[in-house]
């Protein structure tokens, strides 16, 4: 413990230098509310820092910050953190590093998965095609052979950002805004634009600024179509029934989640009236029709409710269209229960499943003081000692998703490029952007350890040490030779990887078991798969 | 396991031997009229088994027990609405003012046995119409305490000896642990349990079967350490009782809902069971939900009718001893909103198959649906606490002495009980 202590100290020291020249200083966030538009500009780091061989605790600093705000560490990667510094390696990530050219180069087979949705059916059913194809069931159809692969693709694309991707805090925050603000991609045509959505709603303001990323989700066909706004209209006296099956009045399902989920929680203090009176705001948002040109958003104003609205006890005058909405997301963005909503589920993420009240409170603080920054109420986690907190280091258990980009990062493997990536991760139980729900995954221990779940992943880590997960290449021998000492592999995985002592409980068995086998491929196979697929592999 | 060729009434009589008498209660007469050919089953036990399946999203049970009998429901519902008995597309009658939607007809000859029954207006009282809170209510049965973290039916499974030394006392089919076996961590739980083993390569099949068992036995201190450390002892007693029959088998299951076949075959080969679970996702309608036909609705409920008729005609002579107990969060807004489906709503349905139920009967005081009747206006209300049908269910299916332990802050009063089981 003394040692773990020492360790705090020293990182705290660190950290007051960092927060000497950054807006962010954890003990005073008012001050973080100036704008940070530049690079940040390191101090001359304390000769200390650097000199020594990284010591035990900077090792287990950098492997919990890549646990958590990475997708895990790749080979050397926690040694080289550890002499970096976990804290200045985070507000690397912050500024956002150049993208690796090995991510690009893979994401190249997986272009189309990001076209706009206009680029997408001009792809699948050649240019001219509105020529012949006019109303939506026209174009379900004649869409419906590509949806599969498209979402395949996609989901493949996000994992190959996951596992290659240099800004990996980015690839973090992406997967976790996009868990909140889930779509289904299996619903109707959310499918054509959940590239789009991923691409062009949520990862340019995954680390900007939330009321920004709250608008772009709100006008994003995907998620208007998601949520069925894009057919509410205002109510006009009885429901009407024309033609056999169309409808006509309000929808209260987006307006409900926005509230629920999207922003104040449920305990945020709205009533069934507010809900309403959310859904009257935004009728009139909607998805531009085939015949009409097709794909984007579009505020119809003969579809609005003209009335006055109240909302959390403001009042919205009557008649000012689309104005209310955007005036509306304002309000939530900026009100206090967001802040609160918002902290608690991003210290679950980072912290612990329970997120310790020191991180809430100081993400909350964050987030107020500085209109929604989160870049400011990711500093102000990582600066909690809660986030530090010996407790707090493998306690989370990963998801399925943390899982394969993990062992796929820890290997050093590379996606090849082809779909079955995609197909790995949902036979354990995560379809990226199959989500229906709109709570998303969950992100908790007790969802997640069913034995089922459990088998999988020991399965997938058997698969993987076997070089048998489509999907992945692992480059063998490079990374992990055979034929050389299998007990130092198995030291050497388990002491960065993990941070297990040579003589630990499972290492020790790990060579045991591995002992028993003759063939160096074998070995080597048998030693990653229990490496991957042990108890310590599950956690971050 | 020894299969022995019996018929539905020798069964009955070689049970109430081993049993703990609740099979005397079974009416003579529908043993007799559906005492079908001889079957295959598993040496009978004694243990009863409930079935919980939940459908997620909000099921709306004004389209599926169709209160046909009322006007305001056809006034509510211009074009969702599941026309009259009669009628193209009609409700199937169940007492001249309820009526069972078209898509479950193959559940009709369950109700004439008077194996069915159905609750209306049936929920849990706490107004909130977030999906996930009601769930949570519904599965923890600890009404508006947002912190509980415990299922009803891990409490049940703590609070009852176990009925066999077996290692499959509860099985959920989930891609995720469901709250309601929270708290019991020797559930197994999986997404399909045909995949519930661990698959590995030929050669190194029993060094890392023999590894993985030694690394998970370790410690388990955490929950998933624990849930795989079960799994991999109980995973071999799962294989072998699924055995080799491809999913599905002759007894009629759509092809969806394998899940069910799944489930049947466990309780047939008698490891233990006493609880399962399954999740069904894609009842929240909130356009084109459709009325008889032609919607979100009567697709879904196509299959859950295939799927239980089917499953109750598998368990044959066992079904004497399975309860099927069908359940959603809430219901849904009386009135259609403008996109042809419904909003989130309050009061709902419940289903009760098997064996022992008193069927037969649409249960529970369903008011009406004229304004002065709907719950804030819109909605259904709930005339019938949840937790009075689980409670019931527990004492009088699962023979749990008392109930009350399992639904904490709740006062279980037995006056109340709607008289769902013999």
């Amino acid at each position: 413990m003394a040692t773990m202590w020492w360790s705090r100290l020293f990182a705290t020291t660190l950290l007051a230098g960092l927060c000497a020249c950054s807006p962010s200083q954890a003990t005073a966030p008012r001050v973080a509310a100036l704008p940070r538009t530049e690079p940040l500009t390191l101090p001359p780091r304390p000769a200390t820092v650097v000199d020594p061989p990284a010591t035990a605790s900077a090792l287990a600093d950098a492997r919990h910050v890549l646990n958590r705000f990475a997708f895990g560490p790749r080979p050397g990667e926690v040694e080289r953190v550890a002499h970096l510094g976990a804290d200045r390696w985070l507000e690397q990530q912050l500024a956002g590093p150049d993208e690796s050219p090995l991510l690009e180069a893979a994401l190249v087979p997986h272009r189309a998965a990001y076209s706009p949705p206009r680029q997408l059916v001009d792809d699948w059913l050649g240019e001219g095609w509105e020529a012949e194809t006019r109303t939506q069931r026209e174009l379900r159809e004649e869409t419906k052979p590509f949806f599969r692969e498209h979402v395949e693709r996609l989901a493949t694309a996000e994992l190959t950002r996951d596992i290659l991707s240099q800004r990996q805090l980015e690839a973090v925050m992406t997967d976790f805004w996009a868990n909140h603000f889930n779509v289904f991609a299996s619903k109707d045509f959310v499918r054509l634009f959940e590239g789009d959505y991923l691409e062009r709603a949520i990862r340019p303001h995954a680390l900007g600024k939330f009321s920004e990323l709250l608008l772009a989700t709100a006008r994003h066909p995907a998620m208007l179509i998601y949520l069925d706004n894009v057919q509410s209209r205002r109510d006009s006296g009885d429901v009407k029934r024309r033609g056999g099956r169309r409808h006509s009045g309000l929808n209260e399902n987006y307006a409900r989640e926005l509230l629920e989920l999207h922003t104040l929680g449920v305990d945020g203090g709205y009533t069934q009236d507010d809900v309403q009176n959310v859904a009257r705001i935004l009728t009139g948002w909607s998805v531009v029709r085939m015949g009409e040109g097709g794909f984007d958003f579009i505020f119809r104003p003969r579809a609005h409710d003209r009335g006055e609205k109240t909302v959390l006890g403001e009042t919205f005058a009557a008649g000012q269209y689309e104005e209310e909405g955007l005036r509306l997301l304002q309000v939530l963005a900026r009100h206090p229960a967001t802040a609160k909503h918002l902290a608690r589920q991003l210290c679950a993420r980072f912290v612990a499943d329970s997120p310790p009240d020191s991180c809430v409170t100081a993400a909350t603080a964050a987030y107020s003081s500085t209109d929604g920054d989160i870049k400011e109420v990711l500093r102000a986690i990582v600066h909690d000692s809660s986030f530090w907190a010996p407790d707090a280091r493998g306690s989370k258990l990963k998801t399925p998703l943390e899982l394969v980009a993990s062992a796929a990062r820890a290997l050093d493997a590379r996606p090849d490029g082809s779909l079955a990536l995609a197909q790995t991760l949902a036979q354990l139980g995560e379809p990226l952007l199959q989500e229906r729900v709109p709570t998303g995954y969950p992100d908790s221990e007790p969802e997640w350890a069913s034995g089922g779940g459990m088998l999988a992943r020991m399965s997938f880590a058997s698969e993987l040490g076997a070089g048998n997960v489509s999907g992945l290449e692992v480059p063998w021998d490079e990374s992990l030779p055979a034929g050389g000492d299998v007990s130092l592999l198995i030291t050497r995985f388990g002491g960065s990887m993990l941070g297990l002592a040579p003589d630990s409980p499972t290492l020790s068995l790990v060579k045991q078991e591995v002992a028993t086998l003759q063939d160096p491929s074998q070995k080597r196979a048998a030693a990653v798969a229990l490496l991957i697929g042990s108890p310590e592999f599950q956690r971050q | 396991m020894t299969l022995l060729r019996v018929s539905r009434r020798s069964l009955l009589g070689s049970s109430v031997l081993t049993s703990l008498g609740f099979l005397l209660q079974a009416r003579a007469g529908r043993a007799a009229d559906t005492a079908a050919a001889p079957v295959e089953v598993a040496t009978p036990t004694s243990n009863p088994v409930l079935l919980c399946v939940f459908l997620r999203g909000a099921a709306d049970g004004l389209n599926v027990v169709v209160p046909h009998g009322e006007p305001d429901y056809y006034r509510l519902r211009p074009s969702i609405a599941v026309p009259r008995p009669g009628e193209r597309g009609g409700a199937i009658d169940l007492d001249g003012r309820f009526g069972l939607h078209p898509r479950l007809a193959p559940l009709k000859a369950a109700f004439d046995a008077k194996e069915l029954a159905l609750v209306h207006a049936v929920g849990s009282p706490h107004p909130t119409r977030s999906h996930f809170e009601a769930q949570d209510y519904m599965e923890t049965a600890a009404v508006g305490d947002r912190s509980a973290s415990q299922g009803w039916l891990a409490r049940y499974l703590a609070a009852r000896p176990p009925t066999s030394a077996g290692l499959l006392r509860a099985v959920a089919v989930s891609s995720r642990s469901p709250l309601a076996l929270r708290g019991y961590q020797d559930a197994v739980i999986a997404g399909n349990l045909r995949d519930f083993r661990l698959s590995t390569t030929g050669a190194l099949d029993s060094v890392l079967s023999d590894g993985f068992r030694r690394l998970y036995d370790a410690g388990a201190t955490t929950l998933a350490e624990h849930a795989g450390q079960r799994a991999l002892a109980a995973s071999e007693v799962v294989r072998k009782a699924l055995g080799r029959q491809r999913r599905g088998g002759a007894a009629g299951y759509p092809r969806e809902a394998q899940d069910f076949a799944d489930v049947a075959r466990l309780i047939k080969a008698d490891v233990g069971l006493e609880t399962a679970w399954l999740d069904l996702g894609g009842w929240d309608t909130h356009r084109y939900e459709g009325s008889s036909d032609n919607g979100e609705l009567p697709r879904q409920l196509d299959r859950l009718g295939r799927a239980l008729a089917a499953f109750r005609a598998d368990l044959g002579p066992v079904f004497e001893r399975v309860l099927v107990l069908v359940m959603s969060e809430f219901g849904r807004t009386a009135r259609e909103n403008g996109t042809g489906g419904t909003d989130h709503g309050h009061g709902n349905f419940m289903l009760l198959l098997g064996g022992k139920v008193q069927g037969g009967r649409v249960l529970g005081d369903f008011p009406g649906l004229a304004p002065d009747q709907l719950f804030q206006g819109r909605d259904v209300p709930v005339t019938t606490d949840f937790r009075d049908v689980f409670a019931e269910v527990c004492e009088r299916h699962l023979q749990l002495p008392d109930a009350s332990a399992l639904f904490p802050g709740f006062q279980l009063n037995r006056q109340r009980r709607l008289g769902l089981l013999a």
